[in-house]
């Protein structure tokens, strides 16, 4: 993959370190795969064999404003983390957010029903305007029997 | 004599650089005085025609420096063109058929066809093709298919040149194989010539305030062109972040906002949530552009075309390693130099070699100083003598 004039330079090495450095890296999963397979041009540098229509390049995007809620529930984890992020805000989650959601969804002090009301009635969430269909109801419901849970309500109130 | 130009390339304040710069100005007087017999020669004028005159162009700087040499060694030289740059009106007048005189030398800068062809076929004096390259059409047709078609019809349009210019020149090797594969006779090579001179100015020091924010800054200069696919450099950076969070990646290069490659590379940039780390420029002047080089850490290419690619060569001067993608003319001008990766199927691979590139000290030591030796091919004095046998070939040709 690596070609180089220069004779000071061991390609064999050099490509142990770039292999090295590509385990060590900070990883989210299939983020990779996730975030690309949205695009509509080929990953391939061959542009003959595939190749984008204009029109949909001309049309404002080829993004999706309207999805489910039901096809972000089947991801687990940190994934799930990475496609709300992605789908609702559409963009990848800053280091902080993912890391507070992830937390929260392990431990069960946000379900992802929450975490997805969070993101989506966010003012972020608003502006960006994407419909989740199926989640408003749920988000409420949920919301409100955290706030009516008695359990929760007493330890409230012993920290005070 | 007429004094050498008065901005001396910059070689470095210390005593290798300037002994290098010595160097340089003894060779520069020495090269001038040979260049004054030419004016003995019988051809009087040599003239220039070419499509486009933009300013910082690689064509038209190179345009330029042809019509200063010619003026120097003696003869007149006047450069015309169909369109060019407002500010450049001093530098170029507009073609006017007659304008060139019939026994006048002719030099017609081609690339993508244009209107200046028949006149250029028709003219009966000594004349020379410099082909600048043609984008292959496949590379454009995804995403502008009417420039697609005048790119198609401008290559077989060379077959048909090759019968009415016996003398050509490509600015590559990979250049002049082109033209010999569309019949054209032994055509020899003028490689671009990049002049240190030029920085001799001021940067934007608001700008490098700016830019060396602690950020490691990876720059690619160039139009914004599907055929140097910007748009997989913004995706393999993405994976970059990964490894050097705290990165910015720079385009430098002109763009129209209802260019529908332009808004591709918006909608990559929104898509990956990089609109922080991704900063498109558009075109620039030569002080925002010797800022961008000064504080870059890394020149990084995807490019899957280049005729030849003369920031490649401009990053050299700045001592920014390039890492390129091995295709077309990008390995013969990094030459020596060279560091590039083959393949594309995995940008996670590539941006780890670039953030080695960008981080490790020794590794970018060696790139360096093999950028450092090959840069120097590229130098007027360099270039001139290849320019000296095109005025020969010309002169034989009214002979």
């Amino acid at each position: 993959m690596i070609e180089t004039g220069i004779p000071e330079i061991d390609v064999d090495e050099l490509s142990g370190r770039v292999q090295a450095e590509v385990r060590s890296r900070k990883k989210y999963g299939p983020y990779d795969k996730a975030l690309f397979t949205q695009e509509p041009y080929s990953q391939q540098s061959n542009l003959s064999s595939t190749g984008p229509s204009v029109s949909a390049l001309r049309e404002p995007g080829t993004r999706r404003f309207h999805i489910k809620v039901s096809e972000l529930l089947k991801y687990e984890d940190h994934e799930f983390i990475l496609k709300a992020y992605e789908s609702i805000l559409r963009r990848r989650p800053d280091s902080s957010g993912f890391d507070y959601f992830l937390a929260h969804l392990r431990s069960g002090r946000l379900n992802k029903y929450e975490i997805l009301g969070r993101l989506r009635f966010s003012s972020e969430g608003q502006e960006k305007g994407v419909k989740v269909e199926g989640l408003l109801l749920r988000f409420i419901t949920r919301s409100a029997l955290r706030i009516l849970n008695p359990g929760s309500m007493i330890a409230s109130i012993r920290k005070r | 004599m007429k004094p050498i130009a008065t901005v001396i390339p910059w070689f470095g304040n210390d005593l290798k650089g300037r002994a290098e710069q010595l160097a340089w100005q003894l060779s520069a007087r020495l090269a001038q005085r040979s260049r004054k017999r030419k004016s003995l020669q019988k051809l009087k004028e040599i003239h220039q025609i070419t499509p486009g005159f933009t300013y910082g162009d690689a064509i038209s700087n190179q345009v330029i420096l042809v019509r200063d040499y010619l003026k120097q060694v003696g003869y007149k030289s006047n450069i015309y063109v169909q369109s060019r740059d407002p500010n450049l009106k001093k530098a170029a007048a507009f073609f006017q058929p007659g304008c060139i005189a019939k026994n006048a030398g002719l030099i017609y800068h081609r690339s993508i066809g244009s209107d200046l062809t028949p006149h250029a076929v028709a003219h009966q004096g000594p004349k020379c093709l410099m082909y600048h390259n043609i984008t292959p059409a496949e590379l454009i047709e995804p995403f502008d298919p009417a420039l697609a078609e005048r790119l198609e019809r401008g290559r077989s349009e060379l077959r048909e040149l090759a019968q009415h210019f016996p003398l050509s020149v490509g600015d590559s090797f990979f250049n002049s194989q082109e033209l010999a594969a569309y019949g054209f006779k032994n055509p020899g090579i003028l490689p671009i010539c990049v002049d240190p001179n030029k920085w001799n100015i001021e940067p934007d020091l608001e700008l490098m305030a700016q830019l060396q924010d602690g950020r490691s800054n990876l720059l690619f200069v160039g139009r914004l062109s599907p055929n140097k696919r910007q748009h997989e450099l913004i995706e393999a950076f993405y994976h970059y972040l990964t490894m050097d969070v705290h990165a910015r990646l720079i385009l430098v290069g002109r763009y129209s906002v209802e260019e529908p490659y332009h808004k591709h590379i918006m909608n990559t940039i929104n898509r990956l949530g990089l609109q922080k780390q991704v900063l498109v420029s558009g075109r620039v002047g030569e002080d925002q552009m010797q800022s961008y080089y000064r504080c870059a850490h890394l020149f990084w290419s995807m490019s899957e075309h280049e005729g030849f690619g003369v920031p490649l060569i401009e990053s050299m001067w700045f001592g920014i390693p390039v890492l390129a993608y091995k295709q077309a003319a990008v390995p013969e001008t990094l030459g020596r130099a060279r560091i590039m990766f083959t393949q594309k199927d995995d940008l996670i691979s590539v941006a780890a070699l670039a953030k080695l590139l960008v981080k490790d000290r020794a590794l970018r030591g060696k790139v360096v100083a093999a950028q450092d030796e090959r840069r120097m091919d590229f130098i007027p004095e360099k270039i001139f003598p290849a320019l000296d046998r095109i005025i020969d070939s010309m002169e034989e040709m009214l002979a």
